[in-house]
């Protein structure tokens, strides 16, 4: 379990986390949603360890995040980010291949060429494999980076250990095809036995992938649950501000919002 | 680039033959540049000397007093500095980056400058005492002390962030460029013939008594970066993300910064300033190569060689029997270089 309990973060008097708890399990799709600047990337680094808490702790598979080494991390948990600076060009191959590092001393050079093939040929990029990663489109970009924190995880989830994989707004410069296509894959990582985070800005998005949503403001998660237990009409209202309300169990139809026409959208 | 980034499996067996292709080129230059100059020697009798079964004496004191020290220092100068580059380039994650940025450059300056100007006056302990080591000494210490000066700058509360080190480079930069304005004002005539002298390069004079102390600080840098060829892979991608795969960043930082300081002011301070081969070299490298560090490291080390020892074959026979400081051809070539891949760079970003 990756679970953050009585997370508090601020930057200066500004505070981005107050008292969140936070739990992911294996095999589950957890999603983090909020308007702008209600702590969803905060949270996300505080349970990447990426920013120093001024309270709480966040612990994976019962042990603090302190008591791991950084190597050890690596083995039991993947980040995806927002934006990479890879300017240098390295072949989509090359860089699947980055995550062995944590691994290179448990497996073979050929053991982890193997982990490599596999998750490209699951993200669909295997024949991209020799090309130049600067080169590429925004949505292959993102599922080279996507097969890359796969490939990181593989080790552990072949051997049924508990590892989680961390999704900072994956689909944000994506259209709405590869919007979807990035989260059916994480729906399939977790279902392999990964535990799954992601921060998703689309609310219908979030409602068509997440097992659990938690729904944030102000550095305070105001809801979590089901997306049905979520996504009412009347929280949308307080939080977004927006008069919407979640269209689920129709058949062969993803849930999605609907927003009611008002005087200033029309 | 183009051309070669579209034809990969070429890249591979570039990348296969390039290194061993490379070490042949600087046998064969290490050879050819022992036999030229002003007195011709042939290829059999220098390995005749080496093994020392020849007895000419005059020929035996040029291979082993003037040639033989001389092409060293510029093959292990020229490896050192285009592994720094290289390293450089990645740690700035900018393939214009250079050792010059951290200081290096700057403090061996002033270091130098400082040593030939109040050598005779406020330093007259530290000249008396280093004898003819003094300005290699200085120059080294200035190094260091640029290089500690500005790395505690930016590596304040625990943190040690790229671009607090870039401007703290900057600023340090200027201030002790201004520094070595002040001392260069207050020289004599031949102190400021000294000083611009050194600070076009030259790689004569140097026996290997006093070249094995440099000898061995470079070689052990360039031993710590081949090793950190992997992690500099992962650091490419971005800081988190890097850490996120295993890496201990602020310790990759802290090491690549220790072995380019030392490793650099090892090199500048017995050959002066040689520019642009730190830049040029892991640039080439990467052309043709591609951007891992597990090849472009060790390339990048034989193409330094390479390339320096080819310069200094070209500075001391072009112009016999007189020499043309090495730092002006390393120039000379990567000015224009320089100029290329930015235009370059402009045209691909459109």
């Amino acid at each position: 379990m990756l679970s953050g309990s009585k997370l508090m973060a601020k930057v200066g008097q500004k505070v981005l986390l107050n008292n969140v708890d936070f739990t992911v399990k294996p095999h589950e799709v957890v999603v983090i949603i909020g308007p702008n600047g209600a702590g969803k990337s905060s949270l996300l680094k505080a349970l990447c360890g990426d920013i120093s808490l001024s309270g709480g702790v966040v612990s994976i598979n019962q042990r603090t995040l302190n008591e791991y080494t950084i190597a050890e991390l690596a083995k039991l948990r993947a980040v995806l980010t927002q934006s990479y600076e890879l300017d240098f060009p390295f072949t989509v191959n090359e860089v699947v291949d980055m995550a062995h590092f944590a691994h290179q001393e448990q497996y073979s050079a050929l053991a982890l060429k193997q982990f490599s093939h596999d998750a490209m040929l699951a993200l669909g990029i295997d024949h991209l494999a020799q090309h130049c990663f600067t080169r590429l489109s925004g949505g292959e970009k993102q599922r080279t980076q996507l097969a890359r924190v796969l490939c990181q995880l593989q080790p552990s989830l072949a051997n049924k250990q508990n590892a989680y994989l961390l999704i900072d707004e994956p689909t944000s410069s994506l259209d709405l095809y590869h919007q979807y296509e990035v989260m059916a894959q994480a729906r399939l990582i977790a279902k392999q036995g990964a535990g799954v985070v992601a921060v998703v800005h689309d609310l219908s998005l979030a409602a068509s992938f997440a097992d659990r949503i938690y729904m944030l403001n102000k550095g305070e998660v105001v809801a979590h649950g089901t997306p049905e237990e979520v996504l009412i009409n009347t929280r949308l209202n307080e939080v977004y501000n927006i008069d919407a309300r979640l269209q689920a169990n129709l058949e062969n139809v993803l849930p999605h919002i609907v927003v009611a026409k008002t005087a200033s959208y029309s | 680039m183009l051309a070669l980034g579209s034809t990969l499996i070429t890249q591979q067996q570039q990348r296969r033959f390039a290194i061993p292709a490379l070490f042949i080129a600087c046998v064969l230059v290490f050879f050819i540049a022992l036999s030229k100059g002003g007195v011709a020697i042939s290829i059999s009798e220098i390995i005749g000397i080496i093994n020392h079964t020849a007895d000419d004496q005059l020929k035996n004191a040029i291979i082993w007093q003037i040639r033989l020290p001389r092409l060293v220092l510029a093959m292990v100068v020229g490896a050192g500095l285009a592994a720094c580059g290289a390293a450089m380039q990645a740690i700035f994650r900018n393939p214009l980056a250079d050792p010059g940025l951290i200081g290096v450059s700057s403090g061996a300056a002033l270091g130098a400058v400082a040593t030939i100007v109040l050598g005779t006056s406020l330093f007259a302990n530290f000249s008396d005492s280093f004898g003819i080591y003094a300005v290699p000494v200085g120059a080294f210490l200035g190094c260091i002390g640029v290089c500690v000066f500005i790395y505690r700058l930016s590596a304040h509360s625990g943190q040690f962030t790229i671009i607090s080190l870039l401007l703290a480079g900057i600023a340090v930069n200027a201030i002790v460029g201004s520094l070595i304005g002040v001392l260069t004002l207050i020289s004599n005539d031949q102190q400021l013939r000294d000083l611009t002298f050194w600070s076009m390069g030259s790689l004569a004079g140097n026996h290997f008594a006093m070249m094995t102390p440099t000898l061995c600080i470079i070689i052990a840098s360039c031993i710590g970066l081949l090793r950190l060829s992997k992690p500099l892979n992962l650091y490419l991608l971005g800081e988190a993300q890097a850490k996120h795969l295993g890496i201990n960043v602020t310790k990759l930082k802290k090491q690549v910064f220790i072995y380019t300081a030392l490793c650099t002011g090892a090199a500048v301070a017995i050959t002066g300033i040689i520019g642009f081969v730190g830049f040029i070299v892991p640039h080439i490298v990467r052309l043709v190569l591609g951007p891992d560090h597990r090849y472009l490291m060790p390339a990048s080390i034989l193409g330094g060689a390479l390339m320096l020892g080819l310069a200094d074959l070209f500075a001391r026979t072009v112009m016999l029997p007189a020499e043309v400081p090495i730092g002006l051809i390393t120039s000379a070539i990567g000015g224009p270089f320089f100029l290329i891949m930015l235009l370059k760079t402009y045209q691909q970003r459109g």
